[in-house]
């Protein structure tokens, strides 16, 4: 038995038009018919159409042609799909001050998941007077319906008629609500339809009492797509086979929210307001024995945009104090703007914290040092900081890479010990120096680094250490060579390649480069 | 009556330096006051001057950082900087708390980034740094006093290119509050006015002779200048040297165990 839940769908019939409309103000007259249009195999066509043009006949997949001949003084501009895809998108994000569960529904339309969410905005009428009248003072008509399924709540706000563009199916048999409705409301492609027209049935309410096998008789008593679409529709809108919204987001497992009476303009009062979602939100996760490791935060401005602010920690914790300075750092990032009337505070990942000792100090130097890197992180970016890892490699530049902060393994213990000294700072790319050697295989005599000559005084080497021929083919053998200037300083520098005698291979012919790649303290 | 003026003159000049004096004693007296109420150390009236340093050689372990304060170490030439950072590392060897080292990009491309295997000659567990690497000098002196503040480090590094008397000031007060061992790697041409407890400045010098490697650099060897210490220390040079590399062996002692890669002469053998 599948549980009771509540589906509102919300369906803009002229989305295009009046997002058109939105972001173009005063471009098209109100009191003309206006039309969006795109190209279709070199023929422009209607996109979507305002309800005046609808009025006198115009409809989208019409030709521009045949509208114009309609109505020669029809308005038109060209469609943009994609930026209609995006402020659905947008709105959709929107909506999740409705509820976490939200997801787009085609082109013109959006789902919301409101199991158990009606009674924070008193009940499911007034949930649905809300959306609606904020979807109208921004400027969109809609039609809504809250049902048990998808698939019936979509029925009912496409092809039911409702003069306030709102059904509400109560707890209970759907067949009243879904029987008058088309079959195109079933949501099954249009020739399916015509056919089910033909054989008389032209009402849900026709083809609800009729046996299965009887219905697959009247396709032939063929099994052909035809009919098992039509059959799964049927039990998705009947709710006999489930079908899950895919979430524009995550659903948090964890989420606290405060809405403001008056919209709230300066961060001051804001913040005193997170710290109160944060308290009450690691209380439930210390029940739990839960902590948080990343925390998102939305707003919701009265003007229909969404802001969200993502922190995340090293290691799980309920330290509201810790939590606040995160969000400390970025809460300037928030634009206000008129005001933000709703903010909601998910915990989009936890981790297992068990309850500490009461009494016992067991703050340690690792739960500082993460304390501390969180904040890092939430100011220079978690890419700011890392760990020196210790990689298996004979070339120098290789035998270091960089680790996360978090990882422990750094490998260090299986570095070999016996080998020459190393420098204590490596240059990430060896930089270019000239070299006067006295033989051409020796060591150098002097060399230049950034415009200044310096005079060898002692040399090491060569320390040969060849390509490792199965990572990068081509690339050349290098001497390394430790040396000490006149004034005591100490380089690592390397000759690049071999020169060119009997029994050397051909990539290492080229005329050697000489580079600097170290210092040693 | 020229004389007497001749006298009078020699009375004013002698008057004139006795009030200098007592201005010199007063304000040296002044701030062993202060230093003694910051730090809780009696300290001599020493005045600054060259001709009380004193050239001596120690060993690495003789140059205190001590934890809680604000120490600098002075790189003045780009080939000074690892020399720099090598006595910075000693303040930390014997400990095995993480430490933090926080570099500005622009300077890690110039000078290098610090590199495991040779902070392993060290004597430090690369395992024990974490790097932070910031765009800008601002954010390093942030990241350094919250490292202070969170005092959850053995010791805190910066290398900066400059600091100002309010930078500093505030990175010694929040020195003050922890237990970590502080230290700016300053590379700068000039000194700048700042509120460290401590300045050395460091540059290499030649190395001792190895027996059995002579035309081989030696280890470590660098040569340090106290420029000012707030709990009145007198300037100073000392040469520090580290007597051996941990665990290394000399490319001389380890030919029986390389592979050759590529035997060949410069010219034909005679004959």
């Amino acid at each position: 038995m599948m549980s009771k839940r509540r589906i509102i769908s919300i369906w803009l019939p002229r989305w295009p038009v009046e997002r058109w409309r939105h972001t173009h103000p005063g471009e098209a007259v109100e009191s003309l018919p206006f039309a969006l249009t795109h190209t279709m195999q070199q023929t422009q066509k209607l996109y979507a159409v305002c309800e005046r043009a609808e009025a006198i006949g115009l409809a989208s997949n019409m030709t521009l042609a045949e509208a114009r001949a309609i109505y020669p003084k029809l308005q038109v501009a060209p469609a943009e799909p994609d930026a209609d895809a995006r402020a659905l998108k947008r709105l959709a994000y929107w909506l999740v001050r409705y509820s976490p569960l939200v997801a787009l529904d085609g082109n013109d339309g959006v789902l919301i998941d409101s199991t158990g969410c009606d009674h924070l905005f008193g009940g499911e009428t007034a949930l649905l007077n809300d959306i609606q009248s904020r979807l109208i003072l921004a400027g969109f008509r809609s039609q809504l319906a809250i049902a048990e399924t998808k698939g019936a709540a979509w029925a009912l706000a496409r092809y039911g008629q409702v003069p306030d563009g709102q059904s509400i199916i109560q707890f209970g048999p759907l067949e009243d609500y879904l029987g008058p409705l088309k079959m195109m409301a079933l949501r099954i492609d249009v020739a399916t339809a015509v056919t089910l027209s033909r054989l008389g049935l032209k009402f849900i309410g026709d083809i609800m009492h009729i046996p299965r096998p009887s219905l697959a008789k009247r396709f032939r008593g063929i099994a052909t797509k035809q009919v098992t679409s039509l059959l799964k529709r049927i039990d998705e809108v009947f709710g006999r086979r489930d079908t899950p919204i895919e979430p524009l987001q995550p659903l948090p497992k964890w989420q606290v929210r405060q809405a403001f009476a008056e919209p709230v303009m300066d961060l001051v009062p804001f913040q005193s307001v997170l710290t109160d979602l944060l308290k009450d939100l690691t209380l439930a996760l210390k029940a739990n024995e839960q902590g948080v490791r990343r925390l998102s935060l939305t707003a919701f401005r009265v003007d229909g945009s969404v802001q969200s602010i993502m922190i995340g920690t090293n290691r799980p914790t309920s330290d509201v104090a810790h939590l606040n300075r995160l969000f400390e750092e970025k809460l300037d990032s928030l634009d206000a703007g008129f005001g933000f009337d709703l903010v909601l505070l998910a915990a989009t990942e936890t981790e297992t914290l068990p309850p500490k000792q009461v009494g016992v100090d067991v703050s340690d130097d690792s739960e500082r040092v993460a304390a501390f890197l969180d904040r890092v992180a939430i100011r220079l970016g978690p890419g700011a900081m890392c760990r020196l890892k210790h990689h298996e490699s004979h070339l120098p530049e290789r035998a270091q890479t960089y680790a996360p902060v978090t990882d422990e393994d750094l490998n260090w213990e299986n570095f070999p010990t016996q080998k020459a000294e190393r420098p204590i700072r490596l240059l990430a790319r060896p930089e270019i120096i000239d070299v006067i050697a006295e033989v051409p295989e020796g060591p150098p005599m002097r060399f230049k680094w950034r415009r200044l000559t310096h005079k060898v005084a002692r040399a090491e080497g060569p320390e040969r250490i060849s390509n490792e021929w199965w990572i990068s083919a081509g690339k050349r053998t290098r001497d390394y060579y430790r040396i000490e200037i006149e004034d005591g300083a100490r380089f690592w520098i390397f000759r690049y390649g071999l020169y060119g005698v009997d029994g050397v291979r051909r990539g290492e012919c080229a005329q050697p480069n000489w580079y600097l790649h170290g210092f040693f303290a | 009556m020229q004389t007497y003026a001749e006298n009078d003159n020699d009375l004013k000049k002698q008057s004139g330096a006795d009030f200098v004096s007592d201005r010199a004693l007063k304000v040296a007296a002044l701030r062993s006051t202060i230093t003694q109420i910051e730090y809780g150390v009696e300290t001599e009236l020493l005045e600054h001057s060259d001709t009380q340093d004193s050239q001596q050689t120690r060993d690495v372990d003789t140059i205190q950082f001590s934890s809680g304060l604000y120490h600098e170490v002075w790189a003045k030439r780009p080939h000074d900087h690892a020399s720099a950072t090598g006595v910075m590392l000693e303040a930390l060897k014997n400990d095995s708390r993480p430490i933090l080292w926080v570099i500005e990009r622009a300077i890690s491309k110039d000078y290098g980034i610090p590199y495991g295997p040779g902070l392993l000659c060290h004597d430090i567990d690369p395992a024990r740094c974490v790097l932070v690497r910031t765009q800008k000098q601002q954010q390093t002196l942030w990241v350094i006093e919250e490292a202070l503040k969170s005092d959850c480090f053995s010791g805190v590094f910066g290398e900066i290119s400059d600091i100002t008397l309010k930078e500093s000031r505030r990175l010694s007060l929040a020195a003050a509050t922890c237990d970590s061992v502080m230290i700016a790697l300053l590379r700068s041409e000039y000194q700048p006015s700042s509120a460290a407890y401590s300045r050395w400045q460091i540059s290499p010098t030649e190395s001792a002779r190895q027996y059995y490697a002579m035309t081989a650099p030696g280890p470590m060897r660098a040569s340090a200048y106290l420029h000012k210490h707030r709990a009145g220390v007198p300037p100073m040079s000392t040469i520090i040297e580290r007597p051996t590399v941990t665990n290394f062996i000399p490319l001389s002692e380890q030919h029986d165990e390389q592979a050759t890669d590529y035997i060949h002469l410069a010219a034909p053998l005679a004959g």
